[in-house]
């Protein structure tokens, strides 16, 4: 019949062992979610500009537009030493510009040869076979190029032991003036060197220089992740972790109720992890929890109701239309006999399970992340995370 | 101050993994580990003695590699002594190292001289 608990990206502050992201309702500091992240970490800010936030600084980020979202990543490490400029195996003559993060070290470089390029070597037995690495970095075109038609105006070409997963896309766009683009490599032979190269000579033509470059990162995963800048040494942004508010119990009906969030999901989750906003009795175990939550697969949408540790309603998991990493508005349901989830328009109805309600102990906290498993950390961008007391308001 | 780091040089992956597996680890329905603590641990692999040398894009000569495991970790509230000192975890101190620089890899935003464990 209410709605009983709001969170909504807006208030946060930092913290030296934990930091906060305010919630809107109930006014209590209950209400509040706990935050840990242990380096700093990239934001794109109001402005559209990336931005640093310190250590347990929740990350509101803008990426989309003007209503922020709250952003939580995996932990991740830049692997190129200098990101601004990036490596380029010939010293290429270039002029420095401004660059998304407001400094002015992004490079326009002017060619020499068709084959200048940005090269990333992978050491002989630092990876294993099958390791796949991102390679991202920002682009702003100040004329056409001599040849347009490469997306981020980097042709990827004379890999060695490295093959292309995929195409090159683009993945952000007008972060003050740049796109930003990301290009997937899967190593062969661990054992052996590896080298990624991305050229750049023939497309901007020799003597020309028409494109800005900035941000190159280089990083273990499928998905590029925000940007983690580099100066003379490699660097690890830690993930972002513990996030979870006080006792609830007051605020959270444990008989009937909807749990309603609008979230996007990381497509880099890796297919051994999860990641869910969950409420639940205990602070270190699921047995009595609501959860809506993503795994390794992007169709797939999962939904755990337990009590005592036995789920309550069957399936567990839903395949769906959707693009589960667009923002979509997902709810699940609770009461006796009574069980839905749902996705934007298309509800899913739920079974009853071997388990039953009421739950054996009372709902008390929200986690953006899961009980008792560190692997379920939530990792993508929220918008909203609403608890309503009646399953009318499903 | 609730966040230091360590610097450490392993005599092996093996023996470096089984520090950072004993700093706990749960496993899931799969059987995929995930650690139970909020400490940041990043593998630096062996120890690169020499740099690969490349000459106009060609290999002169290979990287190479010494025998020491290095690993950085960010301690994420390390509890401190009954004298209130903070140490490196239990059997990682020996393996620790104490550099002069912030070295090859660092944690974003954190400076190693700052906040490492003195």
């Amino acid at each position: 019949m209410a709605l009983k608990y709001l969170y909504v990206p807006s208030g946060y502050k930092g913290g030296s062992s934990s930091g906060t992201a305010y919630g809107v309702l109930p006014n209590v500091a209950n209400a509040d979610l706990a935050f840990v992240r242990g380096s700093a970490g990239t934001r794109i800010n109001a402005d559209g500009l990336i931005e640093s936030m310190v250590t347990n600084v929740p990350r509101l980020d803008y990426t989309d537009g003007s209503c922020p979202t709250l952003l939580t990543e995996p932990e991740r490490t830049n692997l190129v030493v200098n990101s601004a400029g990036g490596y380029h195996p010939d010293t290429v003559p270039f002029t420095n510009t401004s660059a998304p993060d407001g400094t002015n070290t992004a490079q326009i470089p002017t060619p020499f040869s068709n084959f200048n390029r940005y090269e990333h070597i992978i050491s002989a037995g630092s990876a294993t076979g099958d390791t796949k690495l991102t390679y991202s970095w920002y682009r702003k075109r100040l004329s056409t190029p001599s040849i347009p038609t490469f997306t981020g105006d980097l042709k990827v070409l004379a890999l060695v032991n490295c093959i292309q997963v995929g195409n090159t896309i683009q993945i952000d766009s007008n972060v003050g003036g740049y796109d930003r683009f990301s290009a997937t490599f899967d190593v062969i032979d661990g054992s052996l060197e590896a080298k990624i190269r991305l050229y750049y000579g023939e497309l901007i033509g020799v003597g020309n220089s028409s494109i800005a470059y900035f941000g190159h990162q280089v990083e273990v995963g499928e998905h590029a992740t925000s940007y983690i800048p580099t100066s003379g040494a490699i660097e690890t942004r830690s993930a972002d972790t513990g996030i979870v508010t006080s006792d609830l119990s007051s605020y959270i009906n444990s008989t009937e109720g909807v749990l309603e969030v609008k979230i996007s999901r990381f497509e880099g989750i890796p297919s051994t992890e999860q990641s869910w906003i969950s409420l639940s009795a205990s602070e270190t175990n699921d047995d009595n929890s609501v959860s809506i939550g993503f795994t390794g697969l992007n169709t797939t949408l999962a939904h755990f109701i337990k009590s005592s540790d036995v789920d309550v309603t069957t399936p567990t998991t839903s395949q769906v239309t959707e693009d589960l990493s667009q923002m979509n508005v997902i709810k699940l349901k609770w009461k006796d006999g009574d069980f839905q989830a749902k996705i934007g328009n298309t509800t899913i109805d739920l079974s009853a399970g071997a388990g039953s309600l009421p739950f054996a102990s009372t709902l008390k906290y929200l986690r953006i992340g899961y009980p008792n498993y560190s692997g379920g950390a939530f990792k993508g961008n929220i918008q909203y995370i609403k608890v309503y007391d009646s399953a009318t308001d499903f | 101050m609730a966040i230091h780091i360590g610097k450490y040089a392993f005599n092996s992956k093996e023996q470096a993994i089984d520090k950072i597996e004993a700093l706990g680890v749960e496993q899931d329905q799969e059987g995929n580990p995930h650690p139970t603590h909020h400490h940041t641990v990043v593998e630096l692999g062996l120890e690169v003695l020499e740099e690969a040398v490349y000459e106009d894009g060609e290999l002169v000569s290979e990287t190479v590699f010494g025998t020491d495991y290095l690993v950085d970790v960010l301690w994420d509230n390390l509890e401190a002594d009954e004298d209130g000192e903070i140490d490196h975890p239990y059997g990682w101190k020996t393996y620790s190292v104490d550099i002069d620089t912030e070295g090859i890899h660092g944690f974003l935003g954190l400076s190693y001289q700052d906040l490492k464990i003195s």
